[in-house]
């Protein structure tokens, strides 16, 4: 189980602080796969580097509460942001971006894998880690001679291919994956999505997928997280997102994809995002949303429970009402 | 099989440039209006003595003879290439006859070696290493007061600032020998005899260090703060890697492949002497010889020399080719 309650994370900037992550609460359970979605600039990625607790200038941690509970041999400790950074890999793990040259062109793949794996003691010596190293790349249907390969001599599927292999080789209790698919063709796609979802599955463990193609959250999520301007407008069931998108912006999203059959055009949703340095005061889709009211430009809405484990932040459902008024009330008293 | 084909076609390369160059080193002096035996004689008898014709004709023979001079162009052709590629024999000199212009450069050539060796492999190990800690540090303040500091001293002509520590070092301060002299009394390769070699060559080393250090250091200092953001890099620093092996093996390895061959060719340049480091020294090296035959008009002092550079420069290049896939893996023999 991790929880961030309340995150603020902002960028320092010369111009003041840029709200990547604003104030965003999320509970994130083991054994699940779940999607984080939004455009490109609403601090998807920004989310993935706190929740992984890469938290360095200018990025920097403002308020709210992260909290991890790691399982080691059946006891529990409780992790904030500041101990991440001693358990990556064996606790958190990370699979970059699948179009990022995240590998060293000088260096064998093999010991860029024992830069990140050799640390901890479970993995032994040189020699036996290498077994293992192979032999889980085995597992995974890996051909072992990309181990003796520099990265130019790979694919980019199969350099991506080895990233998920060194990112669940330490059976991690989570693994983030940030756009680990985009770049990529289809069928390759396809493949790396299959070799996550399979290792989840194995594992047990806990997958967050960032990503802006909704059709790969549709694929293999659980729960869904859509992300707006720094903020989550809506969490919930991947189903429920498709079916009955609860926020107008989640609405709009699923409305502009493609669909089968269907030669009408796809309506986008005009307008652009806010600015991050300086967003607007109320809900921060107001300027975009065709259902705005006067109290959106003025309070933000609070994500409050719609359904069973479906989550959204607008004024149009009446729990948000009531809760934004009751809060006003209490702040007035 | 690969490497045999790879070194082939590379020495073939280097073989036809070294011929080409060779070439233009013959070719280039018959093309000067001067005739060197005119000009031979005339200085002989501008110095006043008096010659019957016959004396002057059997001189004219023995000069002509003796610069290779005789024949026809061809055959003068495949005379100077046996001497050049057999017996590096290019006669004598003219200024200083007779002795061979090859025991005057092999008299030479260790001094140039021994002071240009040192103080470029000083200032590259130097000028890397700070560099790179520079680079990957560039937010610091030291780095950038290093920096601040080498593109202050560095565009300073090397003329200038050799003068500024001549006078500092040899008259203000008074430590250091400003002229090159050793005692002909001393025997080779005693005790005595190399440290009053390393204690005449310190400031010329010196100055030719801070000057090649400026280079490097700044050269390495882009190099590696433009990949000290490269994402292998950042993810490096994700996969928890330590500050000390980033530097090393993920942005000094990348760095330091063009600054390798950059040296390789700085080091093909040291046949040649430091020509004005030599002569504001008084340095006994290739770089003072070359400067005298040029003075002196000694056509077979400077066709031996510029063959020499030629051939070091070429060879230097040939070397970096092939130790090249050896230290980047990206390229192959091919």
């Amino acid at each position: 189980m991790y929880t961030l309650t309340n995150v603020k994370a902002y960028y320092d900037s010369p111009r003041g602080p840029i709200k990547a992550v604003d104030d965003v609460s999320l509970e994130i359970r083991p054994n699940e796969i779940l999607g984080i979605a939004g455009e490109s600039g609403c601090g998807k990625s920004t989310l993935i580097k706190v929740i992984y607790g890469h938290i360095n200038p200018p990025l920097r941690l403002v308020s709210g509460e992260i909290r991890a509970e790691m399982k080691d041999n059946g006891q529990v400790s409780v992790l904030s942001a500041k101990d991440l950074p001693k358990v990556w890999w064996e606790f958190i793990s990370y699979v970059p971006q699948a179009s990022m040259s995240v590998l060293n062109p000088v260096m064998r793949i093999e010991n860029q894998f024992f830069d990140a794996v050799s640390r901890f003691h479970r993995a032994g010596n040189r020699e036996q880690i290498r077994q293992q190293v192979a032999d889980y790349l085995q597992e995974l249907d890996l051909p072992v001679e990309v181990l003796k390969a520099y990265p130019h001599q790979l694919s980019g599927g199969m350099r991506q291919r080895v990233l998920v292999a060194l990112a669940t080789f330490l059976h991690p209790q989570i693994i983030l994956a940030d756009e680990p698919t985009t770049a990529l063709d289809v069928v390759v796609q396809r493949g790396i999505l299959r070799m996550l979802t399979r290792v989840q599955q194995t594992m047990g463990n806990t997958l967050i997928i960032v990503s802006h193609d909704m059709g790969v959250h549709y694929q293999i999520t659980h729960r869904m997280a859509i992300m707006y301007a720094g903020q989550l407008v809506e969490v919930g069931p991947t189903e429920r997102i498709f079916s009955a998108a609860q926020h107008p912006y989640t609405e709009m999203l699923i409305k502009s994809l493609p669909r089968i059959g269907d030669h009408s055009a796809r309506e986008g949703i005009s307008g652009r995002p806010p600015s991050l340095l300086d967003p607007p005061p109320g809900c921060p889709f107001a300027p975009r949303c065709p259902h705005a009211m006067d109290i959106c430009t003025q309070a933000r809405p609070p994500l409050v429970q719609i359904e069973d484990d479906h989550l959204s932040a607008c004024f149009l459902h009446e729990e948000a009402m009531a809760a934004a008024h009751a809060q006003k009330v209490g702040a007035q008293s | 099989m690969r490497f045999a084909v790879f070194l082939l076609s590379r020495l073939l390369t280097y073989v036809i440039v070294v011929w080409i160059g060779m070439t233009a080193v013959f070719l280039v002096p018959r093309l000067m209006p001067t005739d060197p035996v005119s000009a031979m004689l005339g200085r002989v008898m501008s110095q006043g003595a008096f010659m019957e014709p016959a004396q002057v004709e059997a001189i004219r023979a023995s000069l002509t003879a003796s610069f290779g001079l005789e024949g026809t162009l061809w055959e003068q052709y495949l005379g100077f290439m046996r001497r050049v590629f057999i017996t590096f024999d290019f006669g004598p000199s003219l200024a200083m006859f007779p002795t061979p212009v090859s025991q005057l450069i092999g008299r030479a050539l260790p001094w140039s070696l021994g002071l240009l060796l040192a103080s470029t492999l000083i200032a590259w190990v130097l000028g890397n290493t700070i560099g790179l800690l520079a680079g990957y540090h560039r937010l610091r303040a030291y780095s950038k007061f290093l920096e601040g500091f080498a593109v202050l001293v560095y565009p300073i002509p090397y003329y200038i600032l050799a003068l500024i520590m001549i006078i500092l070092f040899g008259y203000v301060w008074g430590i250091l020998p400003t002229n090159f002299s050793m005692s002909p009394m001393l025997k080779p390769w005693t005790l005595d005899y190399v440290w009053a070699a390393i204690y005449n060559s310190i400031l010329p080393a010196l100055s030719i260090v801070i000057v090649n250090f400026g280079w490097w250091f700044l050269s390495m200092k882009a190099l590696s703060s433009t990949l000290a953001e490269e994402e292998y890099v950042d993810f490096a620093k994700l996969k928890g890697v330590g500050e000390g092996r980033i530097m090393s093996r993920y942005v000094a390895q990348n760095a330091i492949l063009p600054q390798i061959t950059m040296l390789a060719l700085v080091l093909g340049g040291v046949f040649n002497g430091a020509l004005i480091t030599e002569i504001l020294f008084s340095y006994p090296g290739v770089g003072s010889l070359i400067y005298s035959a040029v003075l002196q008009a000694d056509y077979n002092l400077l066709m031996g020399t510029i063959s020499l550079s030629i051939l070091a420069v070429s060879t230097a290049t040939f070397v970096v080719d092939l130790i090249y896939p050896f230290i980047d893996p990206r390229i192959r023999y091919r």
